[in-house]
């Protein structure tokens, strides 16, 4: 198939002016929606660890050194108080021990401890990192919190020792800083290339209201293109006092609602219209210096209580140990070295000496999770993960187990935290929300009726994740089913549709000295449905398939089929035509059926100033009306539904310039016609013929290079100039002339064909039928073939009448075709001159003379003289035997008058004069040579057009008259 | 030899073309019958026709006569039922299909019967088609229609009766001929013949004759 031809296009529609691009869109969001709407059949489960991590860094130098340690590698966990499975002890006497790292501790390095053997999954076990530190400028100045912009420098320090930390390839996909909030989500290679519509955000929270010396930042990001997760990092309203926890309480509504993302964008250029909210998400993630402190319970006693555990880290010389002691009040004995530690046969829970057991005693003094159970905040479906770590406030800087030694001795508390929340136990809450506000219009309604009010709490915690539905729960190492059911919050859901989290860490790390905060992390296993890119343009494509033909049901739409005339052959989407040659008529069926349910019109159009159809081509409908106007193609063509349309599809190569254009390889026979549907599409016909070359239409200088196996050899007319001569005068020529001369032998010697012979009309046998009528003539086409092919003229269905009609038929059509004709202009020009010379010195000679004076002139160029001979010679046999010279009047010579003034007009006359006779006397014989000497004049002769209708014309007319009678009229010389 | 150019033309070749329309319940098998006879294929997953699809297969019936089906699958669907009468209108025949296998779609196959002889062309032939032989051939008890009933139906009814499998091509093609036989063929005229045969350009001498069709 030639480059320039491209094959139907099923996909392109017909662009209808009617339809806006707004339309097109409305398309595309549909088709977006209809997809999402099969997100089911194209995502696959995933499952990967993302690690949350919070750490309040209080503005303190060196902090920054510290997060590899901890946040990417995991360790600075103390066996004792970090929140691991106590007993779980793993080289512990390797570990530097905490005095050596208190003492070592300075801003310049890390302060985690040497040899720490002991860590959580890290480096490249993580895929998603999310961190959120606090006080990573000093927000307490009031410089800082009223700066009208971020400064820049310390959320770059941190980034660049996160990029130093992390394994090569993590990528940084959510960054937000807000004064002293900087959150940053850093994934895996292969999780980051996944990750899509990320948004940030910053809320202030804090003076008046919405400065930014607290607040939250958050991100937004999209996993997969399916799993929407949330992180929001933030520092509430610090304080001890009950307006204080009234404000932290404030902070967190504030920043529910007042946190917007930007639109998700679904691709294909389809944005969601609205913003996203937190609780739109699949997972969230919140952690930060939430500021919740311990109530009712004196500061004081929760520090001292605290620090009998924590000053089991020190060596009974050790300076820390020391300064405990003795706030403690105790004596430096023997029995009072491990005051807490427990018996090795107790459950470290049940031991009350053991620090979970101190921690599970002031945790019900925790305010967070009062405020939770209350409804006053993060009650929405929020969790968290079993606190089993000490308090992470307030530690002396540089220091592992040594709470706020300073005047203030701030009470120890749990401030920093990691809540998370999935889309299921958020519309869990939702839905249990709304049963509690119809409870209690009931229970309005029932106290108007001056009924008992009925317990709503009792129905709102009714619920128990584990009863209600959720499987596989009880396995969880995370899940704590034996603690009180006055914290339902960190139950595990089951997988649902959106995915499932599994809490499998929620440490502090106790051994980093560098704050006055501890950091803490926690890490989850989530899994979830990531779409798969494959499936997903699968399904895209059956979507548009799908909406494409919803959309074409009600739309004007017709079948196109295409049948060649040979029926061994399949019908076929193009119109194929095989073989073509010059004059073969061959046709191809196309059918047109309208199956759509609506009437459809269609018709063939231009397209790019190529015309609809080609010329060498034609389309007419079968029964159906003739083609108007002067197309080559019908009118517009309605069909009803059910209806079909019969179309011949017509290749006939009959015009010289088109002959001449496919023999030079110029223009090829192929196109691509537009058969154009109203209101429905175009459909593309590819159309596709391959020539063979012709002797027909060439120079007669190209002829005489064929060889004599025909012009087929070549490939292209023009490599026959490359060629060299191979005969003296077309070989065509030649044939033809020769075979007719045969012909007439033949019937010479059959005296009943003779009588039918010269019966015939004047001019025979040189006359040709209609164009049809040849081009569906077989035996026209096997002569021509015989020619190009070099093959014997055979005609086995044809008498000796009929054979000679044929070929000379066919030699009419080889002369009229021919590029140029055998006496060209510059050489009759010439001849004429040198007879106007003669006729001037009255010395044109009679017929003998006068042809070799012509074919003398005619010389200079051999194939020219050698093709007029073949022609005049034939033709003077026609002459002799269609009209036997019957009486004295041929004898009689030519008549010349060459009396008068012009040469010229003497000219004129003796031709005229010749008429004269001939009208007058009537023979059939003069008849018939004028005949042919007419018919041949403009075949062997050029033609000057300039001289049209002019007197000159008139004149050449007449000599190349005279010249042709001296050939073809048998006058006996005189 | 001489050389000699396949026209195709065949002077004494007689040439008929018809409108033919399958009708019956969706998933009986029409468009599969269809496929196996224009294209000797079959398609174990076949998407079902929406509105309606056309196809067009010539077969011999002897060395003389041609006939050229125009085939008009329909969708068997409820919600393009009203359109059926589109397609059988002008129908020279029709090829009721039912499901060897489901009882109902004999029934459907049967409405359309009644339908046709009510409102189509008065001349149409009407073949009904068992389809899904192939079914039975292992597990006889999968056939919900005994053939002796469907016959004994097509008798009363005046009808072509075949029972086909597109899957196996069993019987499809004797299908389509035996419609081919049924029809009228005195219509048929030579292959090609155009009904207005274009007015030929004489080729006679005309000095100087330019433009039009050929520059004799
Ligand atoms: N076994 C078997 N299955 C068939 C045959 N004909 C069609 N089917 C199946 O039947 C289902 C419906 O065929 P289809 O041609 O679309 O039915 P239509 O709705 O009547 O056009 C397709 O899954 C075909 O593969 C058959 O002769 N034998
Ligand atoms: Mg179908």
């Amino acid at each position: 198939m030639p480059s320039d031809i491209k094959p139907i296009d099923p996909g392109t529609p017909f662009r209808d002016p009617h339809v806006s691009v707004s339309a097109e869109f409305n398309t595309q969001r549909h088709l977006a929606r209809e997809v999402l709407g099969r997100r089911d059949e194209y995502t696959r489960a995933k499952q990967i660890r993302v690690k949350t991590g919070s750490w309040n860094v209080a503005s303190c130098a060196g902090t920054e050194k510290d997060i590899k340690g901890w946040f990417v590698e995991g360790k600075g966990i103390s066996s004792l108080h970090g929140g691991l499975p106590i007993g779980n002890k793993t080289n512990d006497e390797q570990v530097e021990d905490v005095p050596t790292q208190e003492a070592r501790a300075s801003k310049h390095e890390s302060t985690i401890p040497i040899n720490d053997a002991y860590h959580l999954p890290s480096n490249d076990e993580i895929d998603v990192y999310a961190l959120g530190l606090q006080e990573i400028v000093d927000i307490n100045s009031a410089a800082e919190a009223l700066r009208p912009y971020n400064d820049s420098a310390p959320a770059t320090r941190w980034k660049e020792a996160m990029a130093a930390a992390l394994p090569e390839g993590y990528v940084l996909v959510a960054e937000q800083q807000c004064l002293g909030l900087l959150l940053l989500v850093y994934a895996s290679p292969s999780i980051a290339s996944t990750i899509s519509s990320v948004s940030t955000t910053s809320v202030g929270t804090g003076l008046m209201g919405y400065m930014a010396n607290k607040g939250a930042v958050a991100a937004r990001l999209v996993l997969g293109q399916t799993t929407k997760m949330v992180f929001v990092n933030c520092h509430l309203a610090a304080g001890n006092d009950k307006a204080s926890l009234e404000r932290r309480n404030w902070d967190v509504s504030q920043i529910i609602q007042r946190t917007r993302f930007s639109p998700i964008d679904h691709g294909n250029g389809v944005m969601d219209e609205l913003g996203d909210y937190i609780g739109e998400e699949d997972f969230a993630f919140w952690f930060g210096d939430l500021n919740y402190r311990l109530s009712d319970i004196p500061g004081d006693d929760v520090r001292r209580l605290l620090l009998l555990h924590t000053r089991n880290e020190y060596g009974q010389d050790d300076k820390t140990r020391q300064i405990i002691d003795r706030e403690l009040k105790l004596k430096e004995d023997a029995k009072s070295k491990d005051v807490m530690a427990g018996g090795e046969a107790i459950e470290p829970s049940m031991d009350p000496a053991s620090p979970l057991t101190t921690i599970a005693s002031l945790m019900i003094h925790d305010q967070l999770h009062a405020q939770m159970r209350l409804r006053k905040a993060f009650h929405e479906g929020w969790q968290e993960g079993p606190i089993q770590f000490l308090p992470t406030y307030k530690y002396d800087i540089g220091s592992v187990g040594m709470f706020d030694s300073s005047e203030k001795r701030r009470s120890p508390s749990w401030c920093d935290r990691i809540l998370y929340r999935t889309k299921k136990h958020y519309q869990y809450w939702r839905q249990q929300a709304k049963e509690l506000e119809k409870v209690h219009k009931r229970d309005e309604e029932m106290k108007a009726r001056g009924l008992e009010k009925e317990n709503a709490e009792d129905i709102i915690f009714d619920y128990d994740p584990e009863t209600d539905g959720d499987d596989g729960v009880g396995d969880d190492p995370t899940s704590h089913n034996n603690e009180s059911n006055d914290t339902p919050v960190y139950q595990e859901v089951a997988t649902d549709s959106v995915g499932s989290i599994n809490l499998e860490y929620y440490v502090s790390h106790q051994r980093i000295l560098s704050s006055d905060h501890k950091p803490l992390a926690a890490i989850f296993d989530i899994q979830y449905n990531a779409v798969d890119a494959e499936l997903k343009s699968r399904i895209y494509q059956d979507v548009a398939k799908e909406i494409d033909r919803q959309e074409n049901e009600g739309r004007p739409s017709v079948t196109a089929i295409f049948e060649s005339q040979d029926l061994h052959e399949k019908p076929s989407d193009g119109c194929q035509f095989g073989d073509l040659r010059f004059f073969q008529e061959k046709t191809v069926l196309l059918t047109v059926a309208n199956t759509s349910p609506v009437p459809a019109t269609f018709e063939f159009v231009q397209r790019d100033g190529v015309p609809a159809i080609p010329l060498w081509m034609r389309l007419e409908i079968r029964n159906g009306p003739r083609n108007t106007g002067h197309n080559n193609f019908p009118d517009p063509i309605t069909l009803q539904p059910g209806d079909s349309a019969n179309i011949d599809v017509v290749a006939f190569v009959h015009q010289a310039e088109q002959l001449y254009q496919f023999n030079e390889g110029s223009t090829k026979p192929d196109a691509v016609l537009v058969m154009r549907v109203y209101k429905g599409r175009d459909h593309f016909i590819p159309v596709q013929a391959n020539w063979l070359p012709s002797c027909f239409g060439l120079s007669i200088d190209r002829l005489i290079r064929i060889g004599k196996d025909g012009v087929r050899k070549q490939r292209l007319d023009r490599e026959l100039d490359k060629e060299v001569v191979k005969s003296s005068a077309p070989r065509e020529l030649f044939r033809l002339t020769e075979s007719l001369e045969k012909g007439l032998s033949n019937i010479a010697s059959d005296p009943a064909r003779l009588e039918v012979m010269r019966q015939q009309n004047l001019g025979w046998p040189f006359v040709c039928r209609p164009i049809e009528e040849i081009a569906r003539d077989d035996q026209s086409l096997s002569i021509r073939e015989a020619l190009d092919t070099g093959s014997p003229i055979e005609l086995p269905n044809a008498n000796s009448i009929e054979e000679i009609e044929l070929l000379s038929e066919t030699l009419v059509l080889f002369l009229s075709y021919m590029s140029g004709q055998i006496v060209p202009l510059q050489l009759w020009d010439i001849l004429s001159v040198s007879l106007v010379e003669l006729e001037k010195a009255r010395r044109l000679p009679q017929d003998e003379q006068l042809r070799s004076h012509v074919l003398d002139v005619l010389s200079t160029s051999p194939p020219a003289s050698i093709s007029f001979t073949f022609i005049t010679f034939m033709l003077s046999r026609f002459v002799t035997i269609m009209a036997p010279v019957d009486d004295a009047l041929d004898s009689a010579g030519p008549l010349l008058m060459l009396s008068t003034p012009g040469v010229q007009d003497s000219i004129l006359k003796r031709a005229r004069g010749l008429s004269l006779r001939d009208d007058q006397r009537g023979t059939r014989k003069r008849q018939i040579e004028t005949a042919y000497v007419e018919r041949f004049m403009s075949l062997i002769f050029e033609m000057d057009d300039s001289l049209k209708g002019t007197r000159a014309r008139k004149i050449s007319f007449d000599m190349k008259k005279l010249v042709l009678e001296a050939f073809i009229l048998n006058r006996k010389a005189e | 030899m001489a050389a000699r150019v396949q026209t195709g033309n065949r002077p004494n070749a007689k040439f008929a073309q018809f409108k033919l329309v399958l009708l019956g319940e969706s998933a009986v098998g029409k468009s599969s019958l269809v496929l196996r006879f224009v294209k000797d294929q079959f398609d174990d997953y076949r998407e079902s026709t929406i509105g309606a699809a056309f196809l067009t297969q010539t077969i011999t019936l002897d060395e003389q006569t041609t006939v050229k089906f125009e085939i008009w699958d329909t969708a068997g669907q409820e919600r393009y039922k009203s359109l059926a009468p589109m397609y059988y209108r002008n129908a020279n025949c029709a090829v009721v299909v039912y499901d060897i296998t489901q009882a109902s779609s004999l029934d459907k196959a049967k409405s359309w019967v009644k339908e046709l002889q009510r409102q189509a062309n008065e001349n149409i032939i009407i073949a009904l088609a068992g389809n899904k032989a192939d079914l039975v051939t292992d597990h006889p008890d999968k056939r919900a229609v005994p053939t002796a009933e469907a016959e004994a139906y097509a008798k009363e009814a005046g009808l072509l009766f075949f029972e086909t499998s597109a899957k196996t091509a069993e019987n499809v093609k004797d299908l389509f001929t035996a419609i081919a036989r049924k029809l009228p063929l005195e219509q048929a005229g030579p292959r090609g013949l155009r009904a207005n045969p274009r007015a030929g350009v004489d080729l006679r001498p005309e000095p100087q004759a330019q433009g039009g069709g050929c520059n004799c």
